[in-house]
């Protein structure tokens, strides 16, 4: 193999490598973001039951 | 990208791992043009963006309609949908940095351009981008989890535990790529005493380890709120300004910074806390080069605040002014006596420094009783090294208090501050001259 085609195939790989990096992360963000979303709509459901329980005291 | 749409849909029967091997058109085979495969890499990143930000979008749409007309809830969705846009495109840049930096640019002639992938290039570009890149994401992550963590203490054990699951996840990864970047920092040292006929361990210190802990420390700054950025702007900025020349000034200078930012930043609820931290930040960052008589001095005060913190969480600490005070005075008093040993002025103008930073933070957090340690410790301070350093101390003390003052100087706080400064230092001439100006500044 020469030294051209090996340097070539080392950035083809690096570019590989860039591409699953990529991937993995923006994987991890939006499953990350996901999360969050949740966790800010179970807050709202605790506290939409609340305020129902409040009103029901009220009743 | 349109060129390899059929190899997208046998993408799905195939492992993973496999896909650009198996191909019989492969993509990123080494026979097609470097260019295209540039291309082609650009293209399924460019997919992959679209796809991030179509679930990200889908998911916003799908949670907005669930949670109804709550209005915080709403707020808290776009902050996270903002948030997780900025971490989206923060990707996308890194990605065409990378892309960039390993294809070389093409002329206008066809020919590759020399040089464009050699590792020089890669190692002084691209890596401390990348390391800087993911420290400033782990950093303005960590901060973000432990605000929510604090404001989480009356929601389920769920949500607490993902977000302390992210926190230590981001730490981790902000401690590897803080290792990373000084491991980085260590081997430009290695190779410019290689390099660089005449290079010294000052040189080196001042020509690349403080830029770039500088470079580090702002980047973290950096994602941190507008008004805390510009305190701690402050802070490094006087790091930078005042460099000290000998490492206990150094030690001591960077922790007296440190405190201030933890005080500035509200990362420490008390003084004592403050000065822990100072102590703590600051021997960790110097504390590659640091002698060992200073690090042991800085050692002795993590140490006393560790004992009572093992006693309750850190955090619930409530030192007396008292404690303060002397835990302040005693590093200024073994930080002076190491001083006085060396006699040298630099490290004298430093230590005034400390002193005067103390105070000015009080100033900046509106706090008469920090300002007033730290004038306590500027006259403490004075007291042990008057010997040595005479009048030029004070002159010098007062002087570096008033420039830094002036741009702070918000309230009563700081007019209550200033009045006893002018008390302190009006005692002789130069004093009195330095006093007039200030006051022509302020009329």
């Amino acid at each position: 193999m020469t030294m051209a085609i090996r340097k070539k195939e080392e950035k083809i790989l690096k570019i590989k490598e860039s591409l699953s990096k990529l991937k993995l992360f923006l994987n991890d963000i939006t499953n990350n973001s996901e999360k969050r979303m949740m966790i800010v709509l179970k807050n709202n459901e605790k506290k939409k039951t609340l305020e129902i329980l409040e009103e029901l005291k009220k009743m | 990208m349109r060129k390899f749409e059929n190899n997208n849909q046998q993408k799905e029967k195939t492992k993973p791992d496999q896909i650009e091997t198996v191909f019989e058109n492969d993509p990123f085979s080494p026979e097609n043009n470097l260019e295209d495969i540039k291309n082609e890499a650009v293209n399924r990143g460019e997919v992959l963006i679209n796809e991030s930000f179509d679930k990200l979008n889908k998911n916003f749409e799908y949670f907005s309609e669930i949670i109804g007309p709550d209005l915080q809830s709403h707020t808290e969705l776009e902050v996270i949908k903002s948030e997780t846009e900025h971490d989206i495109l923060s990707q996308n840049s890194t990605f065409q940095v990378e892309i960039e930096a390993v294809i070389p640019k093409i002329d206008s002639d066809g020919n590759i351009l020399e040089n464009s992938l050699d590792e020089k290039q890669d190692k002084e570009l691209n890596r401390p981008e990348l390391i800087l890149s993911l420290i400033k994401d782990a950093y303005a992550k960590i901060n973000f989890y432990e605000k929510e963590l604090k404001n989480c203490s009356n929601k389920d054990a769920g949500s607490q535990e993902l977000l302390q699951q992210w926190l230590a996840e981001n730490k981790s990864l902000l401690e590897n790529s803080e290792t990373a970047y000084k491991n980085m920092l260590g081997d430009r040292v290695k190779e410019s005493f290689q390099n660089k006929p005449g290079m010294t361990p000052v040189r080196a210190l001042n020509e690349i380890i403080v830029p770039g802990l500088s470079i580090l420390e702002k980047e973290k700054a950096a994602a941190l709120p507008a008004k805390d950025f510009r305190i701690f702007q402050k802070g490094l900025d006087a790091i930078n300004f005042y460099m000290p020349q000998g490492k206990v000034a150094r030690t001591l200078t960077v922790a007296g910074i440190m405190t201030i930012a933890s005080l500035a930043l509200s990362s420490a609820p008390t003084v004592g806390v403050a000065v822990y931290l100072g102590c703590k930040l600051g021997r960790s960052l110097v504390g590659s080069y640091v002698g060992e008589k200073v690090s042991n001095i800085v050692e002795k005060q993590i140490d006393k605040h560790a004992e009572k913190k093992k006693e309750e969480d850190i955090e619930k600490i409530n030192f007396s002014h008292e404690d303060i005070n002397n835990s302040v005075n005693k590093l200024i008093e073994l930080g002076g006596k190491n001083l006085k040993s060396q006699k040298n002025q630099a490290m004298l103008k430093n230590f005034a420094k400390i002193s005067t930073h103390i105070a000015v933070a009080g100033v900046t957090v509106s706090s008469l009783e920090i300002a007033e340690l730290g004038l306590n410790s500027f006259s403490s301070g004075g007291a042990e090294l008057n010997n040595v350093a005479g009048s030029s101390f004070k002159t010098l003390a007062a002087q570096t208090f008033f420039a830094c003052s002036k741009d702070v100087v918000q309230d009563m706080v700081a007019d209550k501050v200033i009045d006893k400064v002018i008390d302190k230092a009006a005692t002789n001439n130069t004093h009195k001259r330095i006093v007039q100006n200030y006051s022509k500044l302020n009329s």
